[in-house]
């Protein structure tokens, strides 16, 4: 009866492995400008996401140790739960397209779904190679085991959060605030045409009073493939949006002669600062990276 | 040169505000002829501000009251 019970030493472990992935998951939810996920509610669902994550990552090798294989193709449960993440994050962001000033777009709410998938991973590979090292070590002073598990732990999720790091608009583009000017009823920004649309006086002294407007610059040209992507401009204009509110208009518009990106509307807040801040700091989504320098990445973190 | 991202906008025409009488024409638009520019410019802009609209102003002189769709 006693073989059935499972050993101090792997309950120290399953508690440490799980402590160790919960961990890694609290330290990558994070709330930054974005504004996403939103608090309180979004930070429970993925603790807790995290937490299971964590715990089948923790038990594989006591699993193993046990001689107890088939526990082992639990795994998979990992695998169908984390696409479930996915797709419960994909269908909420969908369902929240309607009430934005302006949509995220298909391409970026699958970008932000796989983060959220990838991110239950994290959890999932750092209790596994938390609860692996205590193993390996094995040593007679539990200590060492515990203390040996975390560090593996951390570093662990130091190299996978610099693998997946992703970069920015502002990594391969200029973003320099535009100057709007209005030429009968037309709307320019730094000259180039945007729109015909601004006919009423209304709308056209609203605009020229209260918009704002940045131009997106491509540092080389082969990144124009990227900036061209149209995901990616909706997605910049989106987190603009978001930071500055909108208003009324909002107007995007690309240079075919120098791949310049225009971004224009009338925000509540008018500050260009923060403008230029939100479209550099939109992430470039996977589904741009066609070339071989955005797709590069490294162990240790940006180029 | 440009081009509005997100391939082809789509919108309707809701109303054509004209000072022409040659211009009513036929079609799916509200086609209103107005006596003078003051009037047209009223019309316009209630139409905008009713039906959420935008107002291009035609280079001869009518205007068009547009929505976007997509």
């Amino acid at each position: 009866m006693k073989t059935d019970i499972i050993s101090t030493e792997h309950i120290i472990m399953i508690i440490v492995a799980i402590s160790t992935g919960t961990c890694a998951r609290i330290l990558t939810v994070k709330e930054d400008f974005r504004q996403y996920p939103s608090y309180p509610n979004g930070y429970l669902t993925n603790l807790v996401t995290g937490f299971v994550a964590a715990a089948l990552g923790a038990v594989a090798i006591p699993a193993l140790m046990t001689k107890n294989f088939i526990a082992v193709t639990f795994l998979t449960l990992a695998i169908q739960q984390f696409r479930d993440v996915r797709k419960a994050e994909r269908e909420s962001l969908k369902d929240l397209e309607d009430a934005e000033y302006t949509s995220r777009g298909n391409a970026y709410i699958d970008g932000i779904a796989k983060t959220f998938e990838a991110r239950n991973y994290f959890a999932l590979i750092v209790s596994f190679g938390s609860a692996l090292t205590m193993q390996l070590i094995n040593s007679k002073i539990m200590a060492i085991n515990i203390v040996s598990g975390i560090i593996t732990g951390f570093i662990l999720l130091f190299v996978l959060k610099r693998f997946s790091k992703g970069k920015t608009i502002g990594d391969i583009a200029e973003v320099e605030s535009g100057i709007i000017s209005l030429k009968n009823n037309d709307l320019y920004v730094n000259g180039i045409y945007v729109t015909n649309l601004l006919g009423s006086d209304d709308a056209s002294s609203l605009f020229q009073k209260e918009g704002i407007a940045a131009v997106i610059s491509p540092n080389e040209e082969r990144f124009r493939i990227t900036l061209d992507h149209f995901g990616q401009q909706q997605a910049a204009l989106f987190e603009a949006t978001r930071t500055l509110g909108l208003k009324r208009y909002h107007y995007t518009r690309k240079d075919f002669e120098n791949g310049k990106v225009i971004i224009t509307f009338v925000p509540i807040l008018k500050d260009a600062d923060r403008l230029i801040e939100a479209i550099k700091k939109t992430p470039l989504l996977e589904s741009t990276k066609k070339n071989k320098d955005v797709l590069s990445t490294n162990f240790v973190g940006r180029n | 040169m440009g081009q509005e991202i997100g391939g082809i906008p789509r919108f309707d025409i809701i109303a054509l505000v004209t000072l022409s009488k040659d211009r009513v024409i036929g079609g799916r638009q509200l086609t209103l002829l107005a006596e003078n520019k003051e009037e047209q410019d009223a019309i316009s802009q209630e139409l905008a501000t009713t039906l959420k609209g935008d107002i291009v102003k035609l280079t001869f002189g009518d205007q068009m009251v547009v929505r976007r769709t997509q």
